[in-house]
């Protein structure tokens, strides 16, 4: 927490405008880590007022340790996603709106290759994994946040989500050649139909 | 030989590089030169990149959300202003020491006083009381 930032959040304890711009510093990044977690943007919404809301409420008990203060926000968005995705548990998983759909992704090497992912098709496939392995890929590359800081709002040591990293991408893998067989060419495909 | 760095750590080092934008000065060997498999899941964690871009709220929503939260904070209902409404638990002073000994003293000449009076009842030829 550089010294300005220090000085805002200190502000913010007493000053609700000084809330105001501790908001316009962090909104969008917590509505990006939402929207990706919950995959609509009615629901990030929803849930970005009820962040900013907790935050606000619990401001006279934060405490600056040297964490970044985005990794308190962050943490309280994660909580909620995780009641959330509780309360959500018996409807069906949404499809990735507005978020472009369109934009595709080519993955080479063996068990992916030639195949083209839609930013759905792997937006659907992100949000069948764990909740902590989606907080995971959401905050490393949408947030771009060091494994310490991700360790920080995953409660678990900075090595820990290295691994957990390795492993979230081979689930992922797995999950994508389930999903969309036909789009991909699986390893050794055409040495198999290859008689000679 | 020197030893191979662990998948794991490869992979950290490529998110990284992702996140930046690009590969950093220092780059591990290992990555630079990846088996198919460590090569697969790089291309993937692209592929995961590129599918989760940065988004912003509805202007509209973000700017009365805003105006909501300032507001509640000024009216006090939510924040410090309403945590220093409730009660803070009080605190009985703690009786100093040179003060606690009298207690005993007390107690103890109640004691004594009622002795007395049970032995005078029972000298004038009465049962104890008791």
């Amino acid at each position: 927490v550089n010294h300005s930032e220090s000085e805002l959040i200190e502000r913010a304890k007493h000053d609700p405008e000084a809330f105001g711009e501790l908001y316009d510093l962090y909104v969008d990044r917590i509505y990006t880590y939402i929207l990706h977690r919950v995959g609509n943007p009615a629901d990030a919404e929803d849930l970005t007022a009820r962040t900013f809301f907790r935050a606000l409420a619990s401001m006279p008990t934060y405490v600056n340790r040297g964490a970044p203060f985005a990794a308190w926000l962050y943490r309280i968005a994660h909580n909620l996603v995780a009641n959330w995705h509780r309360d959500q548990a018996r409807r069906p998983t949404v499809s990735l709106e507005g978020l472009g759909g369109s934009v595709e992704a080519e993955v080479a090497g063996d068990g992916l290759a030639a195949a083209t992912l839609t930013t759905a098709l792997i937006g659907d496939a992100i949000r069948q994994l764990e909740p902590d392995r989606q907080a995971l890929l959401v905050l490393k590359f949408s947030q771009e946040l060091t494994n310490a800081e991700i360790a920080a709002i995953l409660g678990r040591t900075e090595g820990a989500v290295k691994s957990l990293y390795y492993r979230t991408l081979i689930v992922l893998r797995e999950i994508l050649e389930q999903a969309a067989p036909a789009s991909m060419t699986p390893h050794g495909a055409d040495s198999e139909g290859d008689p000679s | 030989v020197k030893p191979s760095p662990e998948p794991e750590d490869v992979l950290a080092a490529h998110a990284d590089w992702l996140a930046a934008g690009g590969p950093p000065a220092t780059v591990p060997a290992a990555a630079q030169e990846p088996d198919a498999e460590l090569a697969e899941l790089m291309s993937l964690a692209a592929a995961v990149q590129a599918a989760l871009p940065p988004a912003r709220p509805d202007p509209t929503l973000r700017s009365a959300l805003r105006q909501r939260l300032v507001a509640t904070a000024s009216r006090g209902q939510l924040g410090w202003r309403s945590l220093s409404r409730v009660p803070r638990p009080s605190v009985r002073p703690r009786r100093p020491s040179w003060q606690r000994p009298q207690r005993v003293l007390r107690s103890g000449a109640a004691l004594a006083l009622a002795s007395i009076i049970l032995l005078l009842l029972w000298g004038r030829g009465g049962r104890p009381p008791l």
